[in-house]
C-alpha cells in the first residue's frame, strides 16, 4: 500500500506541475513576442529585402534566453513541491518498508506522458541530481527545436532600394510588420505547439521534460 | 457485528490534524499507523439525498440525469454539502471522491445495489452512443464495436451478480461473474489507452474527455460489482487480493494520462496563443476532473483492499459484513477499528 500512495503523492505532483508549467509558460510567451518583435522592429534593411533574413543567431539568442529563464523558474517551483512529497510520511513508509524498488521502477511510467514523449527523448536521462546542468538539460536552438528559417520572400528593389525614398520606406515598413508577424506565429507554434501535431516537440514540452528528468533523479537519488 | 459509531474523539482529531483521512483509511498523523477505515452504510442514501435536495434519492441514479464531467463537478458540490449536514461527515471534507455517481462516496466497500448499478450502466451506455453520435468521423481508433460488447457483457454479468442470492451454486456463479468482470475491466482498460493515444496524436475534444471519464466510471463499475460478489460469498481474502490488483491497473492507467496534456491537446487546436488561453480555461475543469476521478479511485480501492485485507485476518464474514451495511439506517458512516478490542 505504502508504494501505491508515494506513487499517487508523485502522479498529484507531476500534474500540478505540469498545469503549473503550462500556465508559467502562457504567461511569459508575451514577453518573449515582445523581444522578437524588438528585433523585427530593430533589423537592417539588408535583412528585410533579402528571401531569408539573417537573423537565426538573434533568435536563438532571445529564445534560449527566454526558454532557459522559464526552466529555472519551473525547476525552482519543482523542486520545491518535490521536496515537500519526498519528506512526507508516505516516503518514509516507503523507504522502511524495502518498496524502494516499487516506487523506482514504476518511475519511467511516471515520467512518461506520451505527448510530451519527443521532447523527452531530447532531453538526456540524469544518472544523478548533482549531474544537472543548464547546458544537459536543454540546448535550444532554432534547429534544434525546429524553428524554421525565417522566409518573408525576397523583394525586388530598385538600385534606390537602400538608400531610401518614400515608396521603399513603405515597402521596408511592410516587410518589417511581416517579419514579427512571421516571429510571433512561430513563437506560437514552437513554444506552445500550436499548429502541430499535440504530441509534436515544442519549448514548453521540453521545459515539462526536463522537469520529470529531474524529478526522476531526485528520486533516485533519495532512495539509494 | 464489526462496525461502530464513530468515536467522537476520532471526528475531533481528524479536525485537529492527529488523524487524517485516505479513501476510507484513518491514521495517526504523527507515527503514520493505520487507526481503522470509515465504511459508508445504507444510511448515506438518505443523508445524501437531504443534502443535495435532488429527488432521485440515490447518487446512481443522479448519473441518469448529468453527464459525465457534469457529474463530476455536481459531486464536488455535493462534498462541500455534505460537510454541512453532520459532523462525523466532515471527515470527506478534502478526500477525493471519484465517481460519486457510479459508487456512492467509495469510503469502504461499496453500498450501491444491483439494480441500481445496472441502472448506471445504462446510462453510461446511453451517454456514450450520445457522444460518439457527436464525434463527426468516428475512426477505427476508437473500436466502438468492441467498446459495446465489453457493456454487453458487463450488463450479463451485473445481472448474475444480482442473481446471486436465488442461485443454487452462488460461489461458482460469483467467481465466474467476477473474473468476467475482471475481464471486461481490463479490455476497457485498453479501449481507455488506444482513446489517450488518439489525443495525443490528434486535437483531443471534450466529447473525448467525456469518453474516457465514462469509461473510466465503468472500469470502477465493474470492480466494485466484482467486489460485492466476493464478499457475498465471503471470500473476502480474494476480495483483498483482487483490490491490490486493480488498485495497481488503474495507478498505471491514471500515470498514462495527463490532464496537462489532455489539455494542450485541447487547447492547441486553437489558431493562435489567444485562442489556447481560452480553450485552455474551458477544458481544464474536465481534465482536472477526469485525473481526480482516477486518483480517487486508486485511493478508494487500495483502502478496500486493506479493509478487505484485515477482516479476512479477523475471521470475518463478507456477508454479514454487507449485510450490516444495508440495514444501518441511522449513521451514514461507520468505523471499523484496525484491532479487534
Amino acid at each position: 500500500m505504502g508504494a501505491i500512495e508515494a506513487e499517487l503523492a508523485v502522479l498529484d505532483w507531476r500534474e500540478k506541475e505540469l498545469s503549473e508549467i503550462t500556465s508559467q509558460v502562457v504567461d511569459a510567451l508575451p514577453r518573449l513576442k515582445q523581444d522578437l518583435n524588438d528585433l523585427a522592429m530593430a533589423a537592417g534593411k539588408a535583412n528585410l529585402v533579402v528571401k531569408t533574413p539573417k537573423l537565426g543567431r538573434d533568435v536563438d539568442k532571445i529564445v534560449a534566453e527566454w526558454s532557459q529563464a522559464e526552466l529555472q523558474v519551473a525547476l525552482g517551483r519543482a523542486r520545491v513541491d518535490l521536496e515537500v512529497v519526498i519528506k512526507s510520511d508516505t516516503f518514509d513508509v516507503v523507504r522502511s518498508g524495502g518498496m524502494k524498488e516499487d516506487l523506482l521502477s514504476a518511475f519511467p511510467a511516471l515520467a512518461g506522458v506520451g505527448m510530451i514523449g519527443a521532447s523527452l527523448a531530447a532531453v538526456p536521462a540524469l544518472v544523478a541530481y548533482a549531474t544537472i546542468t543548464t547546458t544537459t538539460l536543454l540546448v535550444f536552438t532554432t534547429s534544434s527545436i525546429s524553428w524554421p528559417i525565417l522566409g518573408i520572400g525576397a523583394v525586388v528593389l530598385g538600385g534606390t532600394a537602400l538608400a531610401g525614398g518614400k515608396s521603399i520606406d513603405r515597402t521596408i515598413s511592410k516587410r518589417r510588420e511581416a517579419l514579427a508577424a512571421s516571429l510571433e506565429a512561430l513563437a506560437d507554434e514552437n513554444v506552445l505547439g500550436i499548429g502541430k501535431a499535440p504530441n509534436a516537440d515544442c519549448i514548453l514540452s521540453r521545459i515539462q521534460a526536463a522537469v520529470l528528468r529531474e524529478a526522476e533523479a531526485i528520486i533516485r537519488e533519495e532512495m539509494v | 457485528m464489526y462496525l461502530r459509531a464513530l468515536p467522537p474523539e476520532l471526528i475531533d482529531g481528524v479536525g485537529s490534524g492527529a488523524f487524517k483521512v485516505a479513501g476510507s483509511i484513518i491514521k495517526n498523523t504523527s507515527n503514520g499507523q493505520i487507526v481503522g477505515h470509515l465504511q459508508e452504510t445504507g444510511a448515506m442514501d438518505i443523508v445524501l439525498k437531504g443534502a443535495t435536495g435532488v429527488a432521485t434519492g440515490n447518487p446512481l441514479a443522479m448519473a441518469d440525469t448529468a453527464a459525465g464531467v457534469g457529474t463530476l463537478v455536481q459531486n464536488e458540490q455535493i462534498k462541500a454539502r455534505l460537510t454541512e449536514v453532520q459532523s462525523s461527515l466532515s471527515l470527506v471534507q478534502g478526500m477525493q471522491v471519484a465517481n460519486l455517481a457510479v459508487a456512492g462516496l467509495g469510503i469502504g466497500v461499496s453500498i450501491a445495489g444491483f439494480a441500481l448499478m445496472l441502472k448506471k450502466m445504462k446510462g453510461i451506455e446511453t451517454q456514450i452512443r450520445d457522444i460518439d453520435s457527436k464525434i463527426e468521423a468516428v475512426t477505427d481508433e476508437r473500436r466502438n464495436d468492441e467498446l459495446q460488447t465489453v457493456m454487453s457483457d458487463i450488463r450479463n454479468d451485473l445481472t448474475i451478480v444480482d442473481t446471486l442470492p436465488s442461485r443454487k451454486n452462488k460461489a461458482t456463479a460469483a467467481e465466474t461473474a467476477q473474473r468476467e468482470l475482471a475481464r471486461s475491466a481490463g479490455r476497457l482498460e485498453g479501449v481507455f489507452r488506444r482513446d489517450v493515444e488518439a489525443m495525443e496524436r490528434n486535437h483531443a475534444t471534450r466529447e473525448g474527455i467525456e469518453r474516457l471519464w465514462n469509461v473510466s466510471s465503468m472500469i470502477r463499475l465493474c470492480h466494485e460489482a466484482g467486489q460485492r460478489a466476493l464478499f457475498t460469498i465471503d471470500d473476502v481474502k480474494l476480495a483483498a487480493e483482487y483490490s491490490e490488483r486493480q488498485a495497481e491497473s488503474l495507478l498505471r492507467l491514471a500515470e498514462g494520462v495527463s490532464a496537462d496534456a489532455l489539455t494542450r491537446s485541447y487547447a492547441a487546436a486553437g489558431g493562435s496563443a489567444d485562442d489556447f488561453v481560452a480553450r485552455r480555461a474551458d477544458i481544464l475543469p474536465a481534465s482536472a476532473a477526469l485525473h481526480k476521478a482516477l486518483t480517487g479511485s486508486v485511493t478508494a480501492i487500495t483502502a478496500q483492499a486493506d479493509l478487505a485485507r484485515r477482516l479476512d485476518e479477523s475471521g470475518a464474514k463478507g456477508s454479514l459484513y454487507l449485510k450490516e451495511l444495508d440495514e444501518e439506517t441511522r449513521e451514514p458512516l461507520l468505523f471499523l477499528p484496525a484491532t479487534a478490542e
